[in-house]
């Protein structure tokens, strides 16, 4: 195991020496610097930003499960994963649309496009979430929640 | 969810997706800036199509997975002590050049595909550059990892280091729902994409830039006859074709025409990702190199008339050169190329991105 993972490292090294190389011999020092900045930015908006939203979206559906089931809670968690990420990748095309002198690039209306997708999501979340809770209904009722006890975990297994 | 299992699991699919991504990319790359001693296949014609509709496809799936895996291992970012020692804080730093580098390169892929540059630096030299670094973070990735990956690579079994893998706990996710959601998130943005470069769910491109069947003559265009400077200089009456080479020709139009006449069904496959098959004839390039004398094996610069961009010459090596399906196009599906297609002529051949389907050839010249 240590001989494989000394080899992987090497092995690392030579691509990550490739790519060093190359920005080092290609870019002005201002280029170089602005990468950097770009890398920084990336990683604090990604860091401080996108997941603590992601953290505090998640712990509000959690709270689901005290009116509803978790079943529930997970299935409107999934839909929203679905709609966050589609609207990340939507949100380019979004902005650009209409900017390029090109009239074959950017054919299409992607707001609405967002906006069908999302529905269908919303349909099927909901849909999805309606029926768990039916389902979880039928089969026990749902135990009544601890009180004043936030945040412990409630076995209903 | 925040556990090694799962960092795993997750891990190994986006591994998969970002070492796809790479290889197809270095194919691309090569093939746009080839050493002197590569030589390319020529069949399936649809390879490159292929190649780069898979780059694309991989480039975006892996949007969710990272994120996924960046949530998975987020409280990692806030470990105590932050700093153990020396090699901790290398391993660290490691991390944050990886994943910052993967976080741009998909962003920087992603705006690509929209011809969306909003940074101070080339994107084709520093999409190459991250790459390396990138796939070369992951090795030692990998490497550091190894005793959890392989400890975690499967469920846990008896005797394994107990971890919570399929219960279900009262509220948060549970691991099959959590996959679930990643899956189908992956499966979303490949499905409203994938159009683009697969026909068969051309309905289904939602988010993707391209709608590859419009365009003029039902073919989209990756850079306009305004954009290139050509629209009056491809017009011209004046038009000839110089081939140079041992015997140097010079060819109008009508007699380009008067010339055996081939036809081919090639894909126009950009390195943008968005790809379309087309019915072309005209003549062929190795018809054209015979005619000047050509020695069997030579290569060939195409020269457009566009008077400047980065591919405004291309070349092209022996194996494209003397293919037979590799034509000097003067029609598209039936009728004269239309101007924003290349008009009068303009090369394509089988596998090639289009960056170098030259469009308004103006001179063709042998390589020896």
């Amino acid at each position: 195991m240590k001989l494989l993972r000394a080899t992987l490292i090497c092995l690392g090294l030579i691509p990550i020496g490739i790519g060093c190389y190359g920005l080092w011999n290609y870019y002005t020092a201002d280029q170089l610097v602005a990468i950097g900045k770009w890398l920084v930015i990336g990683l604090a908006l990604h860091d401080g930003v996108l997941i603590p939203l992601v953290l505090v979206g998640g712990a509000l559906v959690w709270q689901a499960h005290r009116v509803f089931h978790a079943a529930v809670g997970r299935i409107v968690a999934g839909g929203l994963v679905v709609a966050g990420v589609i609207s990340l990748l939507a949100a380019p095309a979004i902005i650009r649309e209409g900017s390029s002198a090109n009239p074959t690039l950017l054919t299409q209306h992607y707001g609405y496009n967002l906006l069908w997708a999302l529905l269908i999501v919303a349909v099927v979340t909901i849909g999805g979430a309606v029926i768990a809770w039916l389902y979880s209904r039928k089969r026990r009722p749902v135990p009544p929640p601890v009180s004043g006890e936030l945040g412990r975990e409630v076995n209903v297994a | 969810m925040h556990n090694p299992r799962v960092a795993v699991s997750i891990g190994r699919l986006l591994a998969s997706c970002l070492i796809v991504c790479f290889l197809t990319g270095l194919y691309s790359h090569y093939l746009q800036e080839p050493a002197s001693w590569m030589s390319f296949p020529t069949r399936p014609v649809w390879l490159y199509r292929v190649n780069q509709g898979a780059h694309v496809a991989t480039g975006i799936a892996a949007i969710p997975l990272l994120l996924a895996k960046l949530w998975v291992v987020y409280p990692r970012l806030f470990e105590l002590p932050p700093l153990r020692s020396a090699i901790h804080g290398l391993e660290r730093a490691s991390i944050a050049v990886f994943v910052g580098a993967s976080l741009l390169q998909l962003f920087m892929g992603l705006l690509n595909t929209l011809q969306w540059y909003p940074w101070p630096f080339p994107f084709r030299e520093t999409h190459f550059f991250l790459a390396w670094i990138i796939i070369g973070s992951l090795l030692i990735h990998i490497a550091v990892k190894l005793p959890l990956i392989r400890q975690h690579w499967r469920r846990a079994r008896d005797g394994a280091p107990a971890v919570i893998d399929t219960a279900v706990p009262a509220r948060g996710w549970s691991r099959r729902g959590f996959f679930t959601a990643v899956g189908l998130t992956v499966a979303t943005v490949t499905v409203t994409t994938v159009g683009q470069s697969f026909s068969p769910l051309q309905k289904l491109n939602l988010f993707a830039p391209r709608t590859p069947s419009k365009g003029p003559q039902g073919l989209a265009v990756n850079r306009t006859a305004s954009e290139a400077g050509v629209l009056s200089s491809a017009r011209s009456p004046d038009w000839r074709l110089q081939i140079k080479g041992p015997r140097a020709v010079t060819l109008t139009l009508s007699e380009l025409r008067q010339m055996p006449q081939f036809h081919a069904r090639l894909p126009i496959s950009c390195v943008e990702g968005w790809s379309q098959n087309a019915d072309w004839s005209g003549v062929r390039v190795r018809d054209l190199l015979d005619r000047v004398g050509a020695r069997a094996g030579s290569g060939l610069r195409v020269i457009s008339l566009e008077p400047s961009g980065p591919f405004a010459q291309t070349e092209m090596g022996p194996e494209f050169a003397t293919d037979e399906l590799t034509l000097l196009a003067l029609r598209l599906n039936g009728e004269v190329l239309d101007i924003e297609h290349g008009y009068p002529a303009r090369i394509i051949a089988p596998g090639r991105p289009g960056v170098l389907q030259t469009k308004w050839v103006r001179t063709l010249e042998v390589l020896a």
